[in-house]
């Protein structure tokens, strides 16, 4: 036993049902967008109604008036979809067993049998779903949904999916399974054959409100509204009489098709209209007409005596004892006051509203908690110890920050200290000035700070972040071209008059400055065009020394300026060197400085002092650095 | 009737085709023909390549796991829920995958550096995010979360919401039947994405130079540490390339391999029930 009655606000109309079902089915047929899934899904609770409730058997599974609303997974109810929508993912099987994996093992493999035999899918138990046909795919969604034992089952359009051909034959077979069902079962559909066939009682639904209710034949017989008898193919006229005590009643006459006589003259009868022919559909032994009046009729007519076309004007006649007439019935008030409506209404959107919102908050909370629970994780957990800096005994650790330019020298300075202090560890960290510069304003825990040129290191100075530097290496620029030296370059001078492809630092780093500044001062004696010429030569500006080294000896490039220091041995065998006359040359210093916010500054400060001593200065002379005085 | 060009446009599209996979392929290979297997081995068997190894495997699988479970959720929300500036939300969350990493690692300082918006306050508890450990992992996280994001994203979209209100009828809780049918049907997205997503945190550079700096043992991870090598000795560099492009291939390979499997499950049973399927209305 099955009742319910909802109330919801939907795009275009109220939907408004109050329904009552024994342990038979019930057929709920309309027009699509009537709010007839919408119905299903109400009773499933996958919407919720803005009033209303569901009482299965004496439990109620949504009361709004007791703020009462079981959740779908917990309400018993058998839903098949229009489609079926069986888990690709899972075999025949695993379908049917998805809802019953909590039972013991016997009684899956009892329950199991028992719908496999009722809908005759025993052969099909290890196939997946894309290989069912439309009506076997039906029969294990309706497996699927038996074997759960629900107190209820709700079928939305289950023969919509089905080609025309299957469908009949399907339709009996459901009709006979449903009969079999000791349970109330709900069935939409838009087909008034499906809800023949189908249903122990019919209501029919149109913009949400329910027109009319009964047995396949009460509805027939006696159609509530002409939207009904077009429904279900028959004829209903409405006439507005006057009865004696002179009110104004509606009368219904309603005919089936083969009831009704047409002419082409105006024929004797109780009953009479006229109207044109629209169409013809021929149905076997008879002929239907399609008549357009003041109203739509459907009338047979024997084949054999048809001699109708298009276009006729004909008579309609209906003999009293063929019509059947009675008076309108109001079979659901919707009269209800507009204004307490329209408040309503007002009250169930605030509501709504309220409701998406508590939701969307909830979600947002959990994502937010979640992702501070695992940053917290991280940040506290001993992922420390993974870095790798697995040191043994106290070995202190110091890191520097180092212009890219003495990468060399001063791995291996690092790798002497080390050596001599085995208490202490450096780690280097080398890059271009400027980034090291940005690196340490951001707060990298760096104890040395080793500097490309005067203005980077004066900076930090002024930002307090250094106090006092020193020379630590001298260095030259030089021309270098590539081995077989295809431009013909052999001095300075040689840069402004070939055709060559030069690259040259970037103006943002030292190199490239230096660069500038020794072309700056060469065009005072070669002539102001000199400065034209080879900038105009420039190919490539680089951000940093190895990208020139690296293009020049792959002979991407024609020629270049890099510091003598950086042709290593691994490139003397690619690229030539060719001197730049001294009173050209500029002078490129590197400078040295203990940081002020290092964590070990007088280890810093005798690290610092080893690197200007006899002994650091000695490892720079040997990577051909300049004596720094 | 053939036409008298048709050879020939034949002809250019196939080397066209030809050139273009030349293009694609040949510089990758050029990593590993350059030097014999022997030197390759020789070279990267030194402290600051394992170092470099295990730096970019632990902290990108942190990552990782850091992604997917913050970024299921995400994708999740996103796919399922339709909210007033849901679209907008998707294309904020797609823009690391098109910003510079240069540009991520600056944003990253200006947030969490030391004077930053959150660093400077953080400061004051005694965390500190840059030129770290954590550094490295964010930055990864942040440049490759959207990778795994949107492909999950598009795989929970696909999912028809009809499956899951028929499981919940089926008497399954919402949080099961995320386990039970979600998460399986979404499988390959989810898969592809994780692959992506950490093939990018491996390969993840410009905003780990910025953001985590460069120092071996600490913050060098592979890339790092063949843009330091390739400064100094290149055969190192050429090396360590070689191994991460071979991580990456490997990666990529059991992707694959683990899609095909699910798929082969799948299609094992089909073949079995075609004789079946004949037996029909």
């Amino acid at each position: 036993m099955l009742s319910f009655h909802f109330k919801k606000k939907l795009r275009d109309f109220e939907l408004n049902i109050e329904i009552e079902v024994g342990n038979k089915t019930l057929a709920l047929i309309g027009h699509s967008g009537c709010g007839k899934t919408t119905t299903l899904q109400l009773l499933a609770g996958l919407q919720t109604p803005d009033e209303g409730f569901v009482e299965i058997n004496g439990t109620k599974l949504t009361a709004t008036k007791e703020n009462l609303f079981i959740p779908t997974e917990d309400r018993q109810i058998g839903f098949v979809f229009q489609d079926y929508a069986l888990f690709p993912h899972l075999s025949v099987r695993e379908n049917i067993l998805y809802g019953i994996r909590h039972l013991e093992r016997p009684e899956k493999k009892k329950r199991l049998e028992e719908v496999l035999s009722l809908l005759q899918l025993e052969a099909l138990e290890d196939v997946f779903p894309t290989q069912l046909s439309g009506g076997q795919q039906q029969r294990v969604a309706l497996a699927r949904a038996l074997v759960t034992r629900p107190s209820l089952l709700l079928l939305d359009e289950p023969l919509s999916a089905l080609d025309i051909s299957t469908r009949s034959h399907v339709r009996t077979e459901l009709k006979g399974l449903l009969d079999s069902l000791s349970i109330p079962c709900v069935v939409v559909t838009h087909d008034y054959e499906d809800a023949r066939v189908l249903g122990d009682e019919i209501a029919v639904i149109d913009q949400g409100s329910m027109i009319q209710k009964g047995t396949p034949e009460e509805i027939i017989k006696q159609p509530a509204s002409p939207f009904v008898a077009e429904f279900v193919g028959t004829n209903l006229v409405v006439q507005q009489a006057e009865d004696s005590s002179h009110c104004k009643q509606s009368l219904m006459i309603a005919f089936h098709p083969w009831e009704a006589e047409v002419s082409q003259f105006p024929l004797g009868k109780n009953y009479h209209w006229e109207g044109d022919i629209v169409d013809i559909s021929t149905l076997g032994a008879f002929d239907r007409l399609h008549i357009k009046g003041n109203q739509s009729f459907l009338i047979d007519v024997p084949t054999e005596a048809s001699t109708f076309k298009r276009g006729d004007h004909v008579y309609i006649g209906v003999s009293e004892d063929k019509a059947r007439v009675y008076a309108s019935h109001t079979l659901y008030d919707s009269q209800t006051s507009t204004l307490s409506k329209e408040r309503q209404h007002q009250l169930q959107k605030k509501s709504m509203v309220l409701r998406r919102r508590k939701n969307r908050w909830k979600i947002s909370v959990t994502i937010t908690s979640m992702v501070a629970v695992i940053i917290f994780l991280i940040l506290f957990s001993g992922i420390k110890g993974f870095a790798g800096t697995s040191h043994t005994g106290k070995v202190v650790t110091m890191e520097a920050l180092i212009a890219a330019n003495a990468t060399d020298p001063m791995n291996t300075i690092i790798k002497n200290y080390e050596r001599a202090n085995p208490a202490i560890a450096i780690k280097a960290s080398y890059a271009g000035t400027q980034i090291i510069q940005t690196q340490l304003e951001q707060g990298a825990p760096a104890d040395i700070f080793l500097s490309a040129n005067l203005s980077h290191i004066q900076t930090l100075q002024k930002e307090g972040y250094v106090k006092d530097f020193y020379k630590v290496s001298k260095n030259h620029e030089v021309i270098i071209v590539p081995k077989n030296n295809p431009a013909q370059i052999h001095n300075l001078q040689d840069l402004g008059k070939k055709q060559a492809k030069l690259i040259i630092g970037v103006d943002t780093v030292p190199i490239g400055q230096y660069t500038r500044q020794i072309i700056n001062k060469a065009s005072r004696d070669y002539g102001p065009n000199f400065k034209k010429d080879v900038m105009g030569r420039v190919a490539s500006t680089e951000t940093n020394v190895k990208q020139i080294l690296e293009k020049i000896s792959m002979g991407n490039g024609d020629a270049g300026v890099v510091y003598l220091t950086d042709v290593t041995a691994q490139y003397k065998s690619k690229v030539k060197i060719i001197e730049i006359p001294e009173k050209y040359n500029v002078e490129s210093i590197n400078y040295i400085a203990v940081t002020t916010k290092g964590p070990h500054p007088k280890r810093a400060k005798a690290f610092l002092d080893y690197i200007l001593s006899a002994k650091g200065q000695g490892v720079f002379a040997d990577y051909h650095y300049d004596p720094t005085n | 009737m053939k036409n008298f060009w048709t050879p020939f446009i034949r002809l250019i599209l196939a080397l066209g085709i030809a050139i273009m996979l030349g293009f694609l392929f040949v510089p990758l290979l050029s990593v590993f023909v350059s030097m014999t297997p022997g030197e390759l081995f020789k070279k990267l068997n030194t402290q600051v390549s394992y170092q470099a190894l295990y730096l970019s495997l632990g902290t990108t699988l942190i990552a990782l796991a850091i992604i997917i479970l913050c970024g299921t959720p995400v994708a999740y929300w996103l796919a399922k829920s339709h909210f007033w500036g849901n679209r907008f939300v998707r294309v904020l969350i797609q823009m690391p995958i098109v910003s510079p990493p240069a540009v991520a690692g600056v944003g990253l300082l200006l947030v969490f550096g030391r004077v930053g918006w959150l660093g400077s306050t953080l400061s004051f508890s005694g965390l500190s995010f840059s030129f770290n450990l954590q550094a490295v992992i964010m930055a990864q996280v942040f440049i490759s979360a959207p990778f795994y994001i949107s492909s999950a994203m598009q795989a929970f979209e696909t999912i028809d919401d009809k499956f899951l209100a028929v499981s919940r009828t089926l008497g399954v809780s919402r949080w099961q039947t995320f386990w039970r049918v979600t998460i399986p049907l979404a499988s390959g997205g989810l898969l592809t994405g994780a692959a992506l997503s950490w093939g990018r945190a491996l390969g993840e550079f410009g905003a780990t130079m910025m953001f985590a700096g460069n120092l071996p043992g600490k913050t060098q991870t592979l890339p790092l540490a063949i843009y330091t090598a390739m400064q100094s000795d290149s055969k190192t560099a050429i090396a360590m390339s070689a191994l991460l492009l071979f991580i990456s291939f490997v990666l990529l390979l059991l992707v694959v391999l683990v899609g095909r499997m699910s798929h082969l499950r799948q299609d094992a049973k089909k073949k079995e029930g075609d004789s079946d399927a004949i037996i029909s209305f």
